[in-house]
C-alpha cells in the first residue's frame, strides 16, 4: 500500500505546486522517460530533449490528472506520445530532403542503408551496421507493433502494463510483440543475408 | 523435426533467459541441427544485444535543470522596454494609417476636375455637388 500512498501524496503535491514534489517525480521517473523515448528515437540527444518536452508537459497538466490511471502509466503514454510525434516530425523532415536531393542531382543518396551481403551476423558484434539495422527495422515497423515491441524490450514492462498504457487488450499486446518480433526479424534477416 | 516458427517465436525467450532449463536444452539442441535456425538465432541475438546497450545509456546529467530553464522561458514575461516598443511601433501604425485615409479623402477636388479638349466638361457630372450645391439651385430665382 505505501507506494501507492506515495504515488498519491506526490500527485496532490505536485497539484499544490510544491517544487520539492517536482524535484522528486523527475528524480524518480527521468531513467524510465528516457530510456522510452530513446527506444523509439535511437539518439541520446534527442531522447534528452524528449525528456525535457514530457516534465514540462507534466508540470502544466498535472492539475488534471484524475488518477484513473498511474502516475507511471501516465508518464508512460506522454514519451510514447512525444517520441511517435518527433518520429512523425523526422520522416517529414526526410521526405523534403529527399525531394531537395532528387532536384539537386543527388541521385546516390537513397535515406536507406544498403544490404551488405558480405556481412555473417557472427561477424558484426558491436558493430555500427548493427546498432543502424535495428534502428531501420524498428522504424519500419507500424506504430503499434514498435510501441508495444519497445514498451516490453527497453522498459521490461508486464503485457498488462503495456496494456494499461496502450488503452488495448491484453490479446491485442501479446499479437502485437508477437508480429513485432516477426516482422523485426525478417527485415533483419535481409539484411544479413548473403 | 521442431516446427521453425516456433523455434523463431522460443529465439527471444531463450536469448532473454525466459526459458526453463528443459526448454533451453530443447532449443540448444535443434540450434545443433538446423542451419537456418542458428542463422535467426544469430540475428535475434545481435538485436538482444544492441537493445540491452541503448536501454543501458544513462540520462544525461543536469536534467532538471534543463526542464526548469525550459520552464523559466515560458513563465517570464517579455522586458519592458520590448512590450512599450511592441505598442508605440503598433500605434504609429494605426495612426499613419488614419492620417494616410484622411489625407486621401480629403484631397484637391481641382484635381480630378480638369478640363481639357477631349472633355470640355471635365468631371462635371462627378463634381456637380460641390460646384452646385443643391440648395443654392434650388432657391437660386434670378
Amino acid at each position: 500500500m505505501k507506494p501507492l500512498m506515495d504515488e498519491k501524496q506526490l500527485v496532490i503535491d505536485l497539484q499544490a505546486g510544491h517544487e520539492k514534489a517536482f524535484r522528486d517525480l523527475v528524480g524518480k521517473y527521468q531513467q524510465q522517460v528516457f530510456r522510452t523515448a530513446m527506444g523509439f528515437v535511437h539518439d541520446g540527444s534527442e531522447a534528452d530533449d524528449i525528456a525535457q518536452e514530457v516534465f514540462v508537459e507534466v508540470f502544466r497538466s498535472v492539475h488534471g490528472f484524475r488518477g484513473d490511471a498511474s502516475l507511471s502509466t501516465w508518464l508512460y503514454r506522454m514519451t510514447v506520445n512525444r517520441s511517435l510525434n518527433r518520429l512523425r516530425s523526422r520522416k517529414r523532415k526526410g521526405i523534403f530532403q529527399r525531394i531537395e536531393a532528387f532536384f539537386q542531382d543527388d541521385a546516390d543518396w537513397t535515406g536507406e542503408p544498403e544490404a551488405d551481403c558480405s556481412i555473417h551476423p557472427e561477424t558484426v558484434i558491436g558493430n555500427q551496421e548493427t546498432a543502424e539495422a535495428l534502428q531501420l527495422a524498428l522504424d519500419n515497423l507500424p506504430e503499434n507493433q514498435r510501441t508495444a515491441f519497445v514498451l516490453y524490450h527497453y522498459d521490461d514492462l508486464a503485457y498488462k502494463e503495456i496494456a494499461a498504457v496502450m488503452k488495448v487488450s491484453l490479446a491485442s499486446v501479446e499479437s502485437l510483440i508477437h508480429r513485432a518480433r516477426k516482422n523485426m526479424q525478417k527485415k533483419l534477416m535481409n539484411f544479413y543475408k548473403k | 523435426m521442431m516446427n521453425e516458427q516456433h523455434i523463431t517465436e522460443q529465439l527471444w525467450e531463450f536469448h532473454l533467459g525466459q526459458l526453463s532449463e528443459e526448454e533451453n536444452q530443447k532449443v540448444q539442441l535443434h540450434l545443433e541441427a538446423c542451419d537456418a535456425c542458428l542463422r535467426e538465432s544469430e540475428v535475434v541475438k545481435q538485436t538482444v544485444q544492441e537493445i540491452a546497450a541503448e536501454r543501458s545509456q544513462e540520462v544525461p546529467p543536469f536534467l532538471y535543470t534543463r526542464i526548469q530553464g525550459r520552464l523559466e522561458s515560458v513563465r517570464k514575461p517579455a522586458p519592458l522596454w520590448k512590450r512599450v516598443l511592441v505598442t508605440s511601433l503598433g500605434t504609429l501604425l494605426l495612426l499613419v494609417g488614419i492620417w494616410g485615409g484622411v489625407k486621401i479623402g480629403t484631397m484637391d477636388n481641382n484635381q480630378f476636375s480638369g478640363t481639357s479638349v477631349e472633355n470640355p466638361m471635365g468631371n462635371l457630372a462627378i463634381n456637380e455637388m460641390v460646384n452646385e450645391p443643391i440648395e443654392g439651385y434650388l432657391f437660386d430665382f434670378k
